[in-house]
């Protein structure tokens, strides 16, 4: 272990040597600064609630268990809401002149009044129903080939229920139902629900309480930069912002752009060590050369670690101060963004070994990084294509690009990946679950093994060579 | 167990053969160097000890390992010749670096790397990056990594290249104290004066051939020439000793010494008689040598200098060997 402390501690300092890791530690560190400048106010209960409730029509059944979503068309209000010490109470009225026919002509049939309220909170309770079926799957040409692949959308259609099933519902059903879409939907956990008697069904009134909305991912937030000195951008429920600068700025821009200037960085890593002068000086040593270039390798991936794990950190760090939101998921971005560096890495190393070009080894890592990012855009169109049919390509389209993509690394499903675990970590359970049924997402065993593959060749490649090569 | 050893090794690159057949034996506590011409084959001979290149035939072996094993490298300190150490680095970190690289303790290393750059004369500047070092220092910090870690074999592959005078002879002083101490030294330079004051034995390859090697009396060795004179005021028999069949030159620069040069299988005892008998005084009797150089030059006169030449048509003049 001495020397493969040795060669990561050399390769830092190799890495430190230059102007350009200074240049990104100072980009990184006012990202971190930009961030941390930002304010997240919640905004009053009157101006947030109407937005938090738009989506209460949206229903995942089974106790709100189920995957896939059904929807009921339900009127909500809100009356008498006023702010309390990081909360809101206020007066809820769910009404719904009519339950969609389709489900409660029985009900209507055995004379009992349509309640869509009740229809809800029934479908909501009970386990969901028949699959809605894909309206692109039956078009004629469609291929549908791939057995991984949706044919059905995610949806659900409501259970049918009969007026006597309606009755079934209980005020306790009720109050889980709105405190569970609270949750679901505004990420509002502490939810106070009591039914307010006397009110002529299907009509129903509850005095609501909700506690900890201003670190709530659904609530509407002003946020503004520089600390307030920037007229606030108003009514952005807190998640969506925090995904979007976690997401969109850091793992999107930040690491392309990161992930580019490393490739141009370490790619002088191996060049150097293999100079004339150089390389016998190392060879020399009583290290075996496969152990030295591997070393060497994962040298050049710990700039990258430290690079992220400032930047990444930082603004996770800034963002869980300033919005309250600490769950730790954005830092896994920091490994998946050595990963997925160790990729291109691997190509940069075998191509310096072969040519001890430096200018080689970049051009032809960032060029592969192109072709992965692309590859990854014509394979999830013909994943899309295989169920809406928009595009006719022949067979062997489909083969070609499913080979690559199986054989190839991952590069476009760690940024999927990468942006589920953001996702996961900002948005509420709704939006979670309602943006998964858009989204296919690949596995992490698939996108490591595969890329875990393609390293092990490349470097076997450059170790075989090094190995056999006179210098 | 000899510390370097190769049997017959050779190396071809391509068409190219830069080592021939190249057999020696280096034992424990010597200096023993190494001469040729440039592309004779030097640097490629400490390449395959080291392992740096390999070999195409033959056998080698250091320490009692074959070539190129890193348990013997463990063992040995080399300093390559154009070596270039990372401009990043500091005299003391990249110490610090290769003494890690060698198994040294940190602990160890902290003592003993001020103490080898003392040693070499460039303690003062070891927390000064490398690239602001002149080419006299960087040379210094080659010879001190080579030998931090105490090794028992120390290859320099020219250790005095770009060293001033002063330098040099500093050099020479600690080659002298390694030995005393029990090292042995694989000396490649080019500087024969250098290698005739230090080394015990020498090897001169030419055009991947090994063409001589031994003692440095023996390579200097001028065999059936003495220099002889007698007692100030006598004679020199310079014609009876013609008669009994020597050759008799007295020295420009000296008309009363006398060269006196033997047939082959014949020794200097009859003419010591003859002038015994005379009741001459003999004053000087000197079996004469000539300089390493003079005997490197007498062995390699009229070689090509190191390159394969196509033999006819051919364009490419190629160099083997490294640059030694």
């Amino acid at each position: 272990m001495r020397q493969f402390f040795a060669i990561l501690k050399d390769s830092f300092r190799e890495a430190v040597d230059g102007f350009v890791i200074y240049l990104m530690l100072a980009l990184s560190v006012l990202l971190v600064v930009v961030v941390a400048s930002i304010s997240f106010a919640p905004a009053p209960p009157d101006e947030a609630l109407p937005k938090v409730m738009q989506n209460f029509r949206m229903i995942f059944p089974d106790r709100g268990k189920s995957a896939a979503p059904t929807g009921v068309p339900v009127e909500y209000k809100t009356a008498d809401a006023e702010a309390t010490p990081n909360g809101a109470k206020f007066v809820l009225t769910a009404a719904s002149p009519k339950a969609p026919k389709s489900a409660t002509a029985d009900a209507e049939k055995d004379g009992a009044p349509a309640d869509g309220f009740r229809y809800a909170v029934y479908a909501w309770r009970e386990p969901a129903g028949e699959k809605n079926k894909n309206p692109f799957g039956n078009r004629p040409g469609g291929r549908n080939r791939n057995q991984n692949q949706r044919t059905d959308l995610e949806f659900v259609l409501p259970p049918p229920a009969t007026a006597a099933d309606l009755q079934t519902v209980t005020d306790a059903d009720m109050a889980a139902f709105i405190k569970d879409q609270f949750a679901t939907f505004a990420g509002v956990g502490d939810v106070t629900v009591t039914r307010r008697p006397g009110v002529a069904e299907p009509e129903y009134q509850f005095d609501v309480g909700l506690r900890d909305i201003s670190g709530a991912r659904g609530w509407p937030h002003a946020i503004s930069l520089f600390f307030g000195s920037v007229p606030p951008i108003k009514g952005v429920p807190l998640g969506q912002a925090l995904q979007f600068i976690e997401d969109v700025i850091v793992n999107g821009i930040g690491a392309a752009v990161t992930l580019m200037l490393s490739v141009v960085i370490t790619a002088f890593f191996i060049p150097n060590l293999l100079r004339k002068g150089s390389v016998d000086l190392l060879i020399s040593k009583p290290i075996g050369r496969s152990q030295l270039l591997v070393y060497k390798y994962v040298g050049g991936l710990t700039f990258i670690f430290l690079l992220s794990a400032v930047s990444i950190g930082g603004v996770w760090l800034a963002l869980a101060v300033r919005s309250g939101q600490w769950d730790p998921s954005f830092l896994l971005v920091i490994p998946v963004l050595t990963f997925t560096f160790a990729i291109l890495y691997a190509v940069s190393t075998v191509v310096a070994v072969f040519t001890r070009s430096a200018i080689a080894a970049i051009l032809v890592s960032l060029g592969f990084m192109l072709f992965l990012y692309i590859l990854g855009q014509v394979k999830s169109f013909f994943d899309m294509n295989k169920v809406t049919n928009i595009m006719e390509a022949p067979d062997w389209v489909y083969t070609v690009v499913d080979t690559a993509n199986n054989l190839l690394p991952r590069y476009k499903d760690l940024d999927k990946l990468t942006s589920k675990l953001v996702v996961d970590s900002t948005l509420t359970p709704g939006e979670v679950r309602l943006g998964g049924l858009l989204t296919d997402y690949p596995s992490w065993s698939g996108a490591i093994g595969v890329s875990v593959g393609f390293i092990a060749i490349m470097l076997a490649l450059s170790c075989w060579r090094f190995s056999r090569r006179d210098y | 167990m000899s510390v370097i050893e190769t049997r017959e090794l050779r190396k071809t690159y391509g068409r190219i053969e830069a080592l021939k057949g190249v057999s020696i034996r280096v034992e424990k506590g010597q200096i023993y160097g190494l001469l040729g011409q440039n592309g004779a084959g030097k640097t490629t001979l400490i390449k395959v000890l080291l392992g740096i290149v390999s070999k195409t035939d033959g056998e080698a072996g250091l320490l009692g390992h074959a070539a190129g094993d890193p348990a013997a490298r463990r063992k040995v300190g080399y300093l390559p010749e154009d070596h270039q150490f990372p401009g990043y680095h500091t005299g003391y970190s990249l110490m610090d670096f290769y003494g890690a690289l060698y198994g040294v303790p940190a602990a160890d290393r902290r003592r003993k790397i001020p103490e080898t750059l003392e040693l070499v004369g460039i303690a003062g500047r070891m927390n000064s990056k490398i690239r602001t070092y002149s080419k006299g220092m960087k040379q210094r910090l080659g010879i001190a990594q080579a030998l931090l870690h105490d090794p028992d074999l120390v290859i320099l592959d020219e250790p005095t290249d770009g060293v001033d005078p002063l330098g040099r002879r500093e050099i020479r002083e600690l080659m002298q104290r390694l030995k005393d101490r029990g090292h042995t030294i694989f000396l490649n330079s080019h500087l024969l004066g250098e290698v005739e004051l230090i080394c015990d034995r020498v090897a001169i390859l030419q055009q991947g051939k090994l063409v001589r090697e031994g003692t440095i009396a023996d390579l200097t060795r001028q065999k059936g020439r003495h220099e002889m004179a007698v007692a100030p005021g006598q004679q020199f028999p310079a014609d009876a000793v013609m008669k009994l069949g020597y050759v008799v030159t007295p020295l420009p620069d000296r008309p009363d010494v006398f060269e006196v040069s033997m047939p082959d299988g014949q020794s200097i005892d009859p003419v010591v008689r003859l002038l015994l008998d005379k009741g001459l005084g003999l004053r000087h009797l000197v079996e004469k040598k000539q300089s390493l150089e003079e005997a490197f030059l007498a062995t390699v006169e009229g070689a090509e200098p190191g390159v394969d030449k196509r033999p006819k048509g051919g364009r490419r003049v190629r160099q083997v060997g490294g640059r030694d």
